[in-house]
This record gives C-alpha cells, sequence and structure tokens, in this order.
C-alpha cells in the first residue's frame, strides 16, 4: 500500500512536469508563430501602403484627397496602428508642405475615433496610445481636455505624463500651467518628464511668449511646488538663456533664505546667475560666498567668474584664504585660466603674501597662530603651481 | 533633365525608398542604393559616380569617415557628395563641410528643395 502511493505520486509529478512542458513548447511555438505571422504581415502591409502613402503626397492637393488613402485601410486596430507606424516615420523625414498633407492624413476622423474611445477606456494600455497619437496630432478639444486632466492624477506615472504631454498642445495657457503645477506635484514624476514638459510649455509658446514667462515665474513663486521641481525650472532657464528671467532670478535669490533645505535651489540659482551674466547680481553672490557651506561658496566662484569684472574677481583672489580646500582649488584653477586678469590677479597675490612670509622669517618671535596660516600659504602656492603646471602640459603635451 | 550616376547610402528604409522616387521622378539618374557604409564605400571606390549622397549615422562606417577617405582619395577628390542627416547641430553641420561635403541637408526636409539643391550642386559642376 505504501509502495503504491509513492508510485502514484511520482507517477502524478511526472504527468504534471509532462503537461507543462507540453504546455511551454505550444506555447513558444504558437508565439514564434504568431511572431512570424506579424512580421511578415508588417512587411506586406509596409509594401502596400508606402507607395500609396508616398503618391498621395505628391499629387493631394486638399484635405479630402487623404480619404482616398484612408478607403484602402481595413478598420482593423493593427492595421491603424500600423499606418500610423509609416506617417510616423514619414514625418521625421518630411517637412513644409509635405508634412501638412500627411497630417490631412493623420488628423483624419478615422483615427481620431478610434484614439477617442481608447483615451476614454480604463485600459493604461489603450490610454497610452491615445495619449501618443493626441500628443502627435495636436488635436484637442475641451471634452478632451477635461479627461486628459483628469489622467493626469492617474496611478500610472505613464499615463499622467502622457496626458501633460498632449495638454501642451492647448491653446489655453492656463490649462497648460496648470498642467504643469499638477505634474510637478507628482512625487514619482522623474527629472527627465519634467525637462520635457518644460520644453514644450515654452516651445509652443512662442505667440505669447511675454505670458508664457510670466507663467513660467508664477511656477517657482508657487508654494506648493517642490524645491527640486523649481531647480529644475531655473537649470532650464539657465540652460536655453533666457535672458529676460536675469532679473527675477536675482530678487528671487534675494527671497530665498539660507537653509539647509534650500541649499540646492541657492546654488541652482547662482550658478543661473552666473551663465545669465547678470551683472547686477554681482553684489548679492559676494554676500552669499560668506556662507559656510563650500558647495555654495564653490559655485559663487563660478558664478563670480563669469559674471567678469575686475571687482568680481578681485574678490575671488580674496577668497584664496578660504579654510576649505576645495574652493580654494575651485579658485585657483578659475584664476589660472584666465591669462590676463587671473595671471596679474596671482601674481599679487604672491607678491604680497611673500613680504608677509620674509617679516615672519625676520622677527625674533613670531606668533604661535602663524605657523597655520603659513601653512594655508603653502598649500595655496602649491595649488598654484600644480594647476600652472598642468596648463602647460595640456597645451604643450609634447613635453609630457 | 540631368544624368548620371547616384550613390545613396541610407540605412533608414523609408529615406532610401524617398530619396529613389525623387530621383526617379526628377531626374535621369541611375540609382543604387545601400545600406551599409562599407559596402557602400566598396562599390564607389570600383565606380565612378556623379553624385553621393551619406546619412552620417551609417552601419559599418559612418558618414563622416566615409567622406574623409573620398575625399583623400585622387579619384573622388571632386565628385560631388551631399551629407543627408537628421543630425542638425551646427557642429555637425561644420564638421561635414570641414571635411568638404558640397552640401548638408537636415532631416526632416522639403523634396522640392531637395530637388532644387541637387539641381543647384549639379549645375555647378
Amino acid at each position: 500500500m505504501y509502495l503504491s502511493l509513492t508510485y502514484q505520486t511520482v507517477l502524478l509529478l511526472l504527468m504534471l512536469l509532462l503537461t507543462t512542458f507540453l504546455y511551454l513548447l505550444v506555447y513558444t511555438f504558437w508565439t514564434r508563430a504568431k511572431k512570424k505571422y506579424w512580421s511578415r504581415y508588417k512587411v506586406k502591409f509596409r509594401a502596400m501602403f508606402m507607395p500609396l502613402i508616398l503618391d498621395y503626397i505628391e499629387t493631394a492637393n486638399r484635405q479630402s484627397d487623404a480619404d482616398d488613402v484612408i478607403k484602402k485601410l481595413t478598420r482593423r486596430n493593427e492595421d491603424i496602428v500600423l499606418f500610423l507606424e509609416i506617417l510616423d516615420e514619414i514625418t521625421e523625414i518630411l517637412n513644409g508642405d509635405d508634412r501638412k498633407k500627411l497630417n490631412w492624413l493623420i488628423k483624419h476622423a478615422l483615427f481620431d475615433r478610434f484614439y477617442r474611445k481608447k483615451l476614454y477606456s480604463n485600459s493604461v494600455n489603450a490610454q497610452l496610445l491615445a495619449c501618443v497619437y493626441y500628443s502627435k496630432s495636436g488635436y484637442l478639444n475641451r471634452k478632451m481636455t477635461v479627461r486628459l486632466i483628469s489622467l493626469i492624477s492617474s496611478r500610472n506615472t505613464k499615463v499622467a505624463y502622457a496626458s501633460a504631454k498632449v495638454l501642451q498642445n492647448s491653446t489655453n495657457e492656463y490649462i497648460r500651467l496648470n498642467t504643469l503645477k499638477s505634474f510637478f506635484k507628482r512625487p514619482d514624476a522623474s527629472s527627465m518628464m519634467i525637462g520635457e514638459l518644460l520644453h514644450l510649455f515654452h516651445q509652443n509658446a512662442d505667440k505669447i511668449y511675454q505670458m508664457s514667462g510670466i507663467l513660467l515665474k508664477q511656477l517657482l513663486l508657487q508654494k506648493d511646488i517642490p524645491k527640486d521641481r523649481k531647480q529644475l525650472v531655473i537649470d532650464y532657464i539657465a540652460y536655453h538663456n533666457l535672458y529676460e528671467y536675469s532679473l527675477f532670478l536675482r530678487n528671487y535669490l534675494q527671497t530665498v533664505l539660507y537653509r539647509f533645505e534650500n541649499k540646492s535651489l541657492i546654488v541652482s540659482l547662482i550658478n543661473a546667475l552666473g551663465e545669465l551674466r547678470v551683472k547686477e547680481a554681482g553684489t548679492l553672490i559676494r554676500s552669499y560666498s560668506t556662507i559656510q557651506n563650500a558647495e555654495i561658496r564653490i559655485c559663487c566662484v563660478e558664478a563670480l567668474n563669469q559674471l567678469g569684472g575686475s571687482d568680481n574677481l578681485s574678490f575671488i583672489t580674496g577668497m584664496l584664504l578660504d579654510i576649505e580646500f576645495d574652493v580654494r582649488k575651485r579658485i585657483i584653477q578659475t584664476l589660472v585660466q584666465d591669462p590676463d586678469n587671473g595671471h596679474l590677479l596671482l601674481e599679487k597675490f604672491m607678491l604680497t603674501y611673500l613680504k608677509f612670509v620674509s617679516k615672519v622669517w625676520t622677527s625674533e618671535l613670531p606668533p604661535n597662530d602663524m605657523l597655520v596660516f603659513i601653512n594655508k600659504l603653502r598649500s595655496i602656492t602649491t595649488g598654484i603651481r600644480i594647476t600652472s603646471a598642468n596648463k602647460a602640459l595640456h597645451f604643450n603635451p609634447v613635453q609630457k | 533633365m540631368l544624368k548620371g550616376n547616384v550613390v545613396v547610402i541610407e540605412d533608414d528604409e523609408i529615406t532610401g525608398i524617398l530619396i529613389k522616387r525623387i530621383f526617379e521622378r526628377e531626374f535621369k539618374f541611375n540609382f543604387v542604393l545601400f545600406r551599409n557604409g562599407l559596402e557602400g564605400l566598396e562599390y564607389i571606390q570600383n565606380n565612378s559616380p556623379s553624385l553621393i549622397i551619406l546619412d552620417i549615422m551609417l552601419p559599418g562606417k559612418n558618414g563622416f569617415e566615409i567622406l574623409k577617405e573620398l575625399r583623400e582619395s585622387e579619384a573622388h577628390k571632386n565628385t560631388k557628395i551631399i551629407l543627408l542627416s537628421a543630425k542638425s547641430n551646427s557642429s555637425d553641420i561644420e564638421r561635414g563641410f570641414d571635411l568638404s561635403a558640397d552640401e548638408y541637408i537636415t532631416k526632416p526636409f522639403q523634396q522640392q528643395e531637395f530637388v532644387v539643391r541637387i539641381r543647384k550642386l549639379m549645375r555647378a559642376s
């Protein structure tokens, strides 16, 4: 009885194993066959529709000409997706009038009906497909806007992001701004997503440029927007050289109090002021260079160097005696790279302190704390020597 | 109608088809298309096309390398070469002209403009 039970169990397990194996085998062959079928179908489909579309581009004169091509398309989901894929690829190659004709096809009522259903469905994939279509076609009406606004608070980050992208096609600036605000508040939004949305927001605002400027400022002043998101807005402004924000950024920096949690925001603001060459911000940046935080002081050095001018450079040289090694290093690197004023200031600094050192040597009883000071001077002169040697090697690589 | 041989090295299927159609419609050129940089270069070295259209991002050998190699050879020093690419950075365009490309066309382009630029280039030769 005992043996027979073991035998039965083994048999059962073997059968289970065999069934699983057979199932996996069939599944593998079935998926392969399916994939093969679809790739063949895709090739056939492209071979059929590509010349049709290209002929259409050459001959079409009005929007209704698009109907002739669309008539040849079945209403199958796969065909619609494949057709739009081809259109998408051609759009990346052709421009001008050709693109206009392609847009007649893309914006055809058939696709609008097809994707609108998807937009209102509960499937995440369908919603995503619809958003991708509408962000390309640029079509947006009031009813869809309401739906897309509701999708920004979707649990799925991709859906929220895709709908925010579509809403950047809106002609209503406030809808676009509120989309950004809502999306910025999402903790799952990545910096890449925010960067792209900002770009779309600003890029599409050519006609109402001043207005978009005001709206970006509003984003920075909004209290409930996280600081890291504000930082991205500032980085965006600096990266795209949006000079019209120069004075606003300076005034904004004045309002940001120095606290540890504000450090990154302050660093971004100082970097942006430097990159935008906001001369009026020189005094303010100099005042930030006294803050006991090496990261802030380093970015102050860089920003003051970018602003240029004898006042700022002399100030940087004065900071050479800074307590932090990294700050001193950055100052030396900055001044060594400036063959005119930088070299003169370094020379002046060295001469002043050499005189001081010789005084210490000649005095009979130098104070004890002088040793720390002299060590720092030695570190600075070594830094200057190393940086200069590196620069010389960089320009004359043969001497290596 | 302009006549001659044109070699196009372009890995993108649709761009290749599109250029072929343009040449069939507008010019009387013998058209040869390659998808791979190395194969295209080998063909050019054994033949003497009157016009070469090169994409930049190519499998095998990129457009800049092909252009450099062709300009260094005596046989293709004066062959008309057009770079056609989606790379529209000023640094890429500058590099193309530094390597003595005769034209740099960026994608997306307008078919009519493409035709005009080729016609102008071929007439100048």
